[in-house]
C-alpha cells in the first residue's frame, strides 16, 4: 500500500484547484434547484402579505394552503416523473376521471350504488392500469410520452364525457354524499374531512408559538454560522459566554415586552431591547465559538465596491425624496398634470436613451465585424440607423405608455418600492465586493446598509396608511437590518471557512434543518388551533411531500430516479432496471392523481365532466419553477412543492388585495416566468462561481 | 349567445363518441294527423345541440307542442358543428319542409341558408342563440333568453331584498355569455358591484378559495350572484367557512343547487326555461303557418328569468326529474 | 504461477469474414497491457471477446490458468472483469458520488446511505490519487479526464480484477492524457492487470508493461516493455515497412 500513499501525496501538495471553492451554506442554497420556487413564492407571498390587509391571517392562509394541497401533491408527482426524464399529460383529466368513477359506481353502476370502499379500490386499480399502460408503451414504443399521454389524455376525457352523460345523463356527477352513499363517513374522515380547534381550546398557543419560532431562529442562525466558520482551538475571550448569555436574555426579554406592553414608543423600545439583544447574542457566541483573527486591511472601499456603495446609497435617498412632493392618494393620471414641458423632456430622454444604447450596441457590433476582416454590406449603415430609430421609437412609447397608465399614486409606490429595495441590495451586494479586499474593508458598506434598511423601515412605516406597512413591514425590516449588522460584525472579526469540513457541515446542516423544523411547527401549531378548517389533503401534501423527497434523495430508487432521466442507457449498462423505474413513476402518477381525484369528489360531492383538464399544465408548470429541467435528470420535489404554491398564492391575493382579477393571469405568467428565470440565473452564477 | 353551461361544457370533446348518440337520436316521432290541414305540416328544428341535459329538455318541449298540434317535428342536432348545422338547413330548404326553427350559435355560416329558406318563402324562427341577428335575416321572431335580462332579473331581485353590495362571479374568463349575465346584474343592481373570475369548474378547490377572499376582502359584501350551479354551491360553502351570510343567486339548475335552495342556502336561481325554447318555436311557426300570426313584433320573446326559489323548488326539482325543466 | 488473463490463439470469424486470428497474449496483475491498432484492426472486436460479448470462435481465454466461457457481460463482471467504454456510463447532471455509486448503491433495503456513499467515495478516489474537491460537484462539470478517472475509480472499487479500458485518452487533450495515464498507472499499482486499448503508441509507452499490436484482425507481435523500443513501436503503429515502401515509392518518383 505504500505506493498508494505515493499516490495520493503528491495530490494534497499540489496548489489548490481554484475552479472548485468552498460554499457556505448560502452559496449552497443559491445553487439549490428550489431556490427559484423559494424566492418566487416568498415574493409573491410578501407583495400580497403588504397589500392585502388579511392576506396574513390564518384563515386566507388555510384558504390558500387549501388551494395548493391537491396541486402540489400532484407537482410532486409531476416532478419525480420530469426527474425520471417523461411527462404526464393525463395527469390532470385522471383527478377527473377518479372522481367521476367513484361518483358513479358508488351511485348507480348496473342501476344501483357499489359499495363505496369497492369503487375507490377499483379507481385506484384503474388509475394504476392506466398509469403502467402510459409507462408501457413509452419504453415499447420509444414515442415521446409527451405525445403517449397526450392520447391518453384524449381517451380519458372523452370517457369522462360519455359516461357522466351515459350513465348520469348529465355532464355532471352531483350526490357524492352521505345521503345517498352509506359507507362514506370512514373514508371522508381520512381523505376529505377537516380539523377546527378554537384558539380558546389552547392557551399557551401564542407563547408556545414564540417560543418555538425563537428556538427555531437560534438554531437556524447557529447552523448557518456553524457551516461558514472556523472552531475555534484557542482559548475564547471571558466577554463571549456573558455576552452570548445576555443577549439571548434581552432578546427573550424584548419579545415579552413587545407583548405585554402597549403604545407605540413601549413596543419600539421592547423590540429594539430585543434586536439589539439578538445581535449582541450573535456576536459574541460567534466570538465564543470560532476562531477570531481580527479586522484585516483598511477601511477605505475601492473600485467596484465603491461604486456600488454610492449607487446603493443614491437610490435609497433618491428612493425618500422623489417621494416627498408625492401625495399617497392622488389617484390622478400621470399623463394629466402639468407642466407639460417636463413630460416632454422625459418623454425625450427616454428617446434619446434608448436610442444611445441601440446605437451603442449596434455600430459597436458592426465595427468589430469591421475589424474583424469581415466584409460589411452596404445596408449594413442604413441597418443600424433603423434599429436606433426603433429603440428610440420604443423608449417613447414605454414612457408615453407609462405615464398614460400610472397615477401619481402608483408611480410612487414603484419608486418607493422599487428604487429602495435595489439601493439595498446593492449596498448589500457591495458589502459582498469589499468583503473580497478585506474584512475592515466591509464594514462601511455594511454599515451604510444597516442605517439605509433602519431608515427605509421608518419612512415606510410614517408613509402608509395600511397597517400592514406600519407594524409588521417594519418588524421584518428591522430584522433584516440586526441580520446584516451581526453578519457585518462578525465578518470583521471571524474568518469564514475555506475548506469543507465534514463534521461542523454536518452539525450545522442538522441544526439548521432542526431549526426550521421547530419554527414550522409553531407554525403549523397556531395555525391548527386558529379556529379555521384545516382540511386534511394539506396533511396528506405535506406527508407526500416529505415522503418524495426521502426517496429522492436517501434510497436508491431515487438515485435510479435520476438516472433514468440523465441517461437512461447509462442507468441500464451499470443494472439500474430503467424501464421498471419509469413504469413505477407513470403508476405513481396516475394513483396520486386517483387519491387527489378521491379526496375532491368526496369534499365537494360533485365532479364536472371537465375536472382537471389543463391542471396538467400547471402541475409541470410547479415542477418546473421548482427546479425541475424538461430534459430530466435534475430536480427537486420540495421545490416543485413550493412552486405548487405560487399560483393558489396569487389566486387568493389577487381578490384578497382587490385586485381587478381580469389581470390575474397576465400576472401570474409574468411572476412564473420571473421564477424561473431566477432558477436558471442563479444557478448559472454559481455554478461559474464555483 | 345562448347556450347553457351545460352544454358550454361538453363543447368540443369525445367527437366520435357524441357523434354516435346524436344520429342515434335524429328521428321523428310519430304524429298524429293535422286536424283541418290540407297535407302533413312539418317543422324541422336545427339546432348545435351536443344532446346534453340542457337541450334534451329543449327537444322535450318541441315533442310536446308537436304531438298538441299534429305536426310532424324532424329534430337536427349538430353537435356544434356549424358546417354540417348549415348543411341540415340547405337539406330542409331542399325537403321543402313547412317551417323551419333554428339556432344561430354561428350566425355567420347560418346566414346564407337561412336567407335561401326565407327566400323560398319557409317562415323560419330563431331560437337559443341569435336575438341579435334574427331580424336581419327574415326570421319571424326569436324565441330565447338573453343574458342580459337574466342578470337584470338577477340584479332586481338583490335590491329587492336590500342587498348594498354585490359580488358577481364568474366561472369562465372571457365567457361572453358570463360576462353580460354579471352586466346585467349590475345595471339593474343600482349599489356597488365587484366581480371576480375563478378558475372554474375544473378546479373547484382553487375557484372555492378565490370565492372566499372576495368575501373576505370586503366584508360588507352582502349578496353573491353566481352565473353558474357549481359557483353558486361553492360560494355557500365559502360563506359558511367564513361565517357570513350574504344572499345568494345563480343561474341554471343542478341538483346540489336546488337542494341549497330548499334548505335556504341560496335564494334564488335563474332557470332560462328552455322547454318553453322548444315549445313555443313550433307554437309560433304552426301559427304563422296556418294563421298568419306573427308574435313579438319584432323583438324577441324572452323565455325567462323563471325563478326557482324556496316556494317553488320542490315542484321544479319533480319536473326536472321528469325532464321538462 | 500462470498470469491473471490469458488469451491463447484467440480467433473470431462473422460469417466467412475474418475479424481476429491467432491473437495471444497475457495480462499479469499489477501491470498494463496495451493493445495497440489503427481503425479496424480489430479492437473492438478483442474487447468484446474480453467483455463477454462475443464468444470467441476459437482460441482459448483463460482466468488465473482456468479458461473460461462467458455467457454475457454479466459474467464477466462476475470473474472480475470491469470494461469502462469511452461513453463511460455516467448521468452528467448527478453529482460525482451518486453516479458513484449507481446500480450498486450501499445500504440495507432500498435506503442509500448517503453519508457513507459521500465519504466512501471521496476515499476511494483518493486512494488512486483523484483529489476530487467537492464530491457533490455533477460529474457534466467535470473535465474529460477526471470524468475517465472516476470510472476507473469506480470499477476498481467494484472489484474489478481486469481492467479494460477503451481509448480512455482519444478524446482528450495533452494535459488531460497525462492525468488518465497516471490513474492507469496507479489502477496497475493497486495490484489490478489493466488493458488499454489505444492507437496512441505515446501514450501507450510510458503506462504499458506488454504491448500487443494488432492490424487487420492479425497479431503484428507481443512484446513485453524490454524487447521493444518507443522508436520500434512508433514505426510498427505506423505502418513500418510499408511506409518505407512508400517513401521509396515516392522518391522514385
Amino acid at each position: 500500500m505504500s505506493t498508494t500513499e505515493a499516490a495520493a501525496a503528491p495530490a494534497d501538495s499540489e496548489p489548490r484547484d481554484e475552479r472548485i471553492a468552498f460554499r457556505g451554506p448560502m452559496q449552497r442554497l443559491l445553487i439549490s434547484p428550489e431556490i427559484g420556487a423559494i424566492v418566487g413564492a416568498t415574493l409573491v407571498w410578501a407583495l400580497f402579505w403588504a397589500t392585502g390587509q388579511q392576506f396574513g391571517e390564518a384563515s386566507a392562509t388555510l384558504s390558500w394552503l387549501d388551494a395548493a394541497a391537491p396541486f402540489g401533491i400532484m407537482s410532486v408527482a409531476v416532478a419525480l416523473l420530469m426527474i425520471g426524464g417523461e411527462f404526464d399529460l393525463s395527469s390532470g383529466v385522471i383527478v377527473g376521471s377518479t372522481g367521476i368513477f367513484v361518483g358513479i359506481f358508488a351511485q348507480r353502476f348496473m342501476g344501483n350504488g357499489g359499495p363505496l370502499w369497492m369503487a375507490i379500490v377499483l379507481a385506484f386499480l384503474a388509475a394504476a392500469c392506466i398509469g403502467w399502460i402510459n409507462g408501457w408503451l413509452v419504453n415499447r414504443t420509444g414515442l415521446p410520452s409527451f405525445i403517449v399521454t397526450l392520447a391518453t389524455f384524449f381517451v380519458l376525457r372523452g370517457v369522462n364525457l360519455v359516461f357522466s352523460k351515459r350513465l348520469m345523463n348529465k355532464v355532471i356527477v352531483e350526490n357524492i354524499n352521505g345521503e345517498t352513499i352509506k359507507d362514506i363517513a370512514g373514508f371522508q374522515w381520512w381523505l376529505s374531512d377537516k380539523w377546527n380547534y378554537k384558539a380558546a381550546s389552547f392557551g399557551w398557543r401564542n407563547q408556545v408559538f414564540f417560543g418555538l419560532v425563537l428556538a427555531g431562529a437560534v438554531l437556524l442562525v447557529a447552523g448557518l454560522l456553524e457551516q461558514s466558520l472556523k472552531r475555534r482551538t484557542d482559548r475564547p475571550p471571558a466577554w463571549a459566554p456573558v455576552g452570548t448569555v445576555v443577549g439571548l436574555a434581552a432578546t427573550v426579554l424584548g419579545i415579552v415586552l413587545a407583548h405585554t406592553t402597549d403604545g407605540v414608543g413601549a413596543n419600539l423600545l421592547a423590540g429594539l431591547v430585543g434586536l439589539l439583544g439578538a445581535v449582541v447574542a450573535t456576536v459574541s457566541w460567534a466570538a465564543w465559538r470560532y476562531e477570531t483573527h481580527g479586522p484585516t486591511g483598511t477601511f477605505s472601499l475601492t473600485g467596484r465596491a465603491l461604486l456600488l456603495t454610492i449607487v446603493g446609497a443614491a437610490c435609497v435617498l433618491l428612493a425618500w425624496l422623489v417621494t416627498r412632493p408625492l401625495k399617497l392618494d392622488d389617484r390622478r393620471q400621470l399623463l394629466s398634470i402639468p407642466p407639460h414641458a417636463i413630460k416632454v423632456l422625459i418623454g425625450a430622454v427616454a428617446a434619446v436613451v434608448a436610442g444611445g444604447l441601440a446605437l451603442r450596441y449596434a455600430l459597436g457590433k458592426l465595427l468589430r465585424a469591421r475589424s474583424g476582416g469581415q466584409t460589411v454590406g452596404a445596408l449594413a449603415v442604413p441597418r443600424v440607423a433603423v434599429i436606433t430609430a426603433i429603440a428610440a421609437g420604443l423608449g417613447l412609447t414605454t414612457v408615453i405608455v407609462f405615464l398614460q397608465m400610472a397615477t401619481v399614486q402608483g408611480f410612487r409606490a414603484i419608486v418607493l418600492i422599487g428604487l429602495g429595495v435595489l439601493g439595498i441590495v446593492l449596498l448589500l451586494v457591495a458589502k459582498g465586493a469589499a468583503r473580497k479586499t478585506s474584512t475592515r474593508a466591509q464594514l462601511l458598506p455594511g454599515l451604510i446598509a444597516v442605517v439605509a434598511i433602519v431608515g427605509y423601515a421608518v419612512v415606510l412605516r410614517a408613509d402608509s396608511h395600511a397597517v400592514r406597512f406600519r407594524a409588521g413591514l417594519f418588524t421584518v425590516l428591522l430584522l433584516i437590518a440586526a441580520a446584516v449588522l451581526a453578519n457585518t460584525i462578525i465578518e470583521l472579526h471571524q474568518v469564514k471557512r475555506v475548506a469543507f469540513e465534514t463534521r461542523p457541515d454536518r452539525v450545522g446542516r442538522g441544526l439548521a434543518s432542526l431549526g426550521v423544523f421547530l419554527a414550522g411547527g409553531g407554525l403549523a401549531l397556531r395555525l391548527l388551533f386558529s379556529g379555521q378548517n384545516i382540511y386534511r389533503w394539506i396533511v396528506w401534501w405535506l406527508v407526500i411531500t416529505a415522503v418524495a423527497a426521502f426517496v429522492l434523495s436517501r434510497t436508491k430508487w431515487g438515485n435510479w430516479i435520476f438516472a433514468v432521466g440523465g441517461n437512461k442507457e447509462a442507468a441500464r449498462a451499470v443494472g439500474v432496471p430503467a424501464d421498471q423505474v419509469k413504469v413505477g413513476l407513470f403508476v405513481m402518477v396516475s394513483l396520486l392523481g386517483c387519491l387527489v381525484g378521491v379526496m375532491t369528489a368526496l369534499r365537494f360531492g360533485s365532479v364536472t365532466a371537465a375536472a382537471g383538464v389543463g391542471k396538467e399544465f400547471e402541475y409541470i408548470i410547479g415542477a418546473v419553477v421548482g427546479g425541475c429541467l424538461m430534459t430530466g435528470g435534475y430536480g427537486s420535489v420540495i421545490g416543485a412543492s413550493v412552486g405548487a404554491m405560487i399560483a393558489p398564492i396569487t389566486l387568493n391575493g389577487i381578490p384578497l388585495s382587490k385586485w381587478n382579477s381580469d389581470n390575474r393571469f397576465i400576472f401570474l405568467g409574468v411572476v412564473l416566468l420571473a421564477a424561473v428565470l431566477v432558477n436558471q440565473k442563479i444557478r448559472k452564477k454559481a455554478q461559474e462561481a464555483r | 349567445m345562448k347556450t347553457s353551461r351545460l352544454a358550454l361544457a361538453s363543447v368540443a370533446t369525445a367527437a366520435v363518441a357524441l357523434a354516435a348518440v346524436s344520429t342515434a337520436s335524429a328521428t321523428t316521432p310519430p304524429t298524429t294527423p293535422a286536424s283541418g290541414g290540407s297535407g302533413k305540416i312539418t317543422i324541422a328544428m336545427v339546432t348545435h345541440s351536443d344532446d346534453g341535459i340542457f337541450w334534451s329538455v329543449v327537444k322535450k318541449g318541441a315533442e310536446a307542442a308537436a304531438k298538441n298540434l299534429g305536426v310532424d317535428l324532424k329534430w337536427e342536432a349538430s353537435n356544434n358543428d356549424s358546417a354540417k348545422q348549415a348543411q341540415m338547413v340547405e337539406a330542409d330548404v331542399a325537403a321543402k319542409v313547412s317551417g323551419i326553427a333554428v339556432s344561430l350559435a354561428d350566425p355567420a355560416a347560418l346566414s346564407g341558408p337561412v336567407k335561401a329558406a326565407v327566400a323560398a318563402g319557409i317562415p323560419v324562427v330563431t331560437l337559443n342563440s341569435g336575438s341579435d341577428k334574427f331580424k336581419e335575416l327574415g326570421a319571424i321572431t326569436h324565441v330565447g333568453q338573453d343574458e342580459k335580462v337574466a342578470g337584470n332579473g338577477a340584479g332586481e331581485k338583490f335590491k329587492a331584498a336590500g342587498a348594498k353590495k354585490l359580488l358577481c362571479i364568474m366561472q369562465e374568463q372571457g365567457n361572453v355569455g358570463l360576462q353580460a349575465r354579471c352586466d346585467g346584474a349590475k345595471e339593474t343592481f343600482g349599489g356597488d358591484v365587484t366581480m371576480i373570475n375563478t378558475s372554474g369548474d375544473a378546479d373547484q378547490t382553487t375557484s372555492q378559495s378565490e370565492i372566499k377572499a372576495a368575501m373576505q376582502a370586503d366584508s360588507s359584501i352582502d349578496a353573491v350572484f353566481a352565473t353558474g350551479p357549481v359557483g353558486a354551491v361553492l360560494a355557500v360553502k365559502a360563506a359558511e367557512e367564513l361565517g357570513v351570510k350574504p344572499m345568494i343567486g345563480s343561474v341554471d339548475l343542478s341538483d346540489e343547487l336546488l337542494a341549497d335552495i330548499a334548505d335556504g342556502k341560496v335564494a334564488f336561481t335563474i332557470d332560462q326555461q328552455q322547454y318553453l325554447q322548444g315549445y313555443l318555436s313550433v307554437l309560433f311557426l304552426y301559427l304563422y303557418i296556418t294563421n298568419g300570426n306573427t308574435v313579438g313584433g319584432g323583438l324577441p320573446v324572452y323565455t325567462g328569468p323563471g325563478f326557482v326559489t324556496k316556494d317553488n323548488v320542490a315542484q321544479v326539482k319533480a319536473l326536472v326529474a321528469s325532464g321538462t325543466r | 504461477m500462470s498470469a491473471l488473463l490469458e488469451l491463447e490463439n484467440i480467433s473470431k470469424y462473422f460469417g466467412n469474414v475474418t475479424a481476429l486470428e491467432g491473437i495471444s497474449t497475457q495480462v499479469e496483475a499489477g501491470s498494463v497491457t496495451c493493445v495497440l491498432g489503427d481503425n479496424g484492426a480489430g479492437k473492438s472486436t478483442f474487447i468484446k471477446i474480453l467483455s463477454g460479448l462475443h464468444a470467441p470462435s476459437g482460441g482459448e481465454y483463460r482466468i488465473d490458468g482456468v479458461p473460461v466461457h462467458f455467457a454475457s457481460p454479466r459474467d464477466a463482471r462476475a470473474a472480475g472483469i470491469a470494461t469502462v467504454y469511452q461513453d463511460l456510463a455516467m448521468a452528467p447532471l448527478m453529482s460525482v458520488w451518486r453516479n458513484f455509486f449507481l446500480g450498486s448503491e450501499p445500504g440495507r433495503g432500498g435506503w442509500f446511505d448517503t453519508n457513507w456513499a459521500k465519504a466512501t467515495a471521496k476515499a476511494e478516489m483518493a486512494k488512486m490519487g483523484i483529489d476530487v474537491r467537492d464530491i457533490d460537484q455533477p460529474v457534466g462539470t467535470l473535465s474529460g479526464g477526471e470524468r475517465q478517472s472516476v470510472a476507473i475509480a469506480r470499477a476498481v472499487y467494484f472489484g474489478a480484477r481486469v481492467l479494460i479500458l477503451d481509448e480512455p485518452t482519444s478524446a482528450l487533450g495533452v494535459r488531460q492524457s497525462g492525468v488518465v495515464l497516471k490513474y492507469i498507472r496507479a489502477a496497475a499499482e493497486r495490484g489490478l492487470g489493466v488493458i488499454f486499448i489505444t492507437h496512441n503508441p505515446h501514450h501507450a509507452y510510458p503506462v504499458g508493461d506488454r504491448f500487443l499490436l494488432l492490424k487487420r484482425g492479425r497479431s503484428l507481435g507481443d512484446y513485453a516493455k524490454s524487447e521493444i523500443s518507443i522508436d520500434e513501436l512508433t514505426r510498427l503503429m505506423a505502418g513500418g515497412a510499408e511506409l518505407e515502401a512508400l517513401q521509396h515509392e515516392l522518391q522514385r518518383r
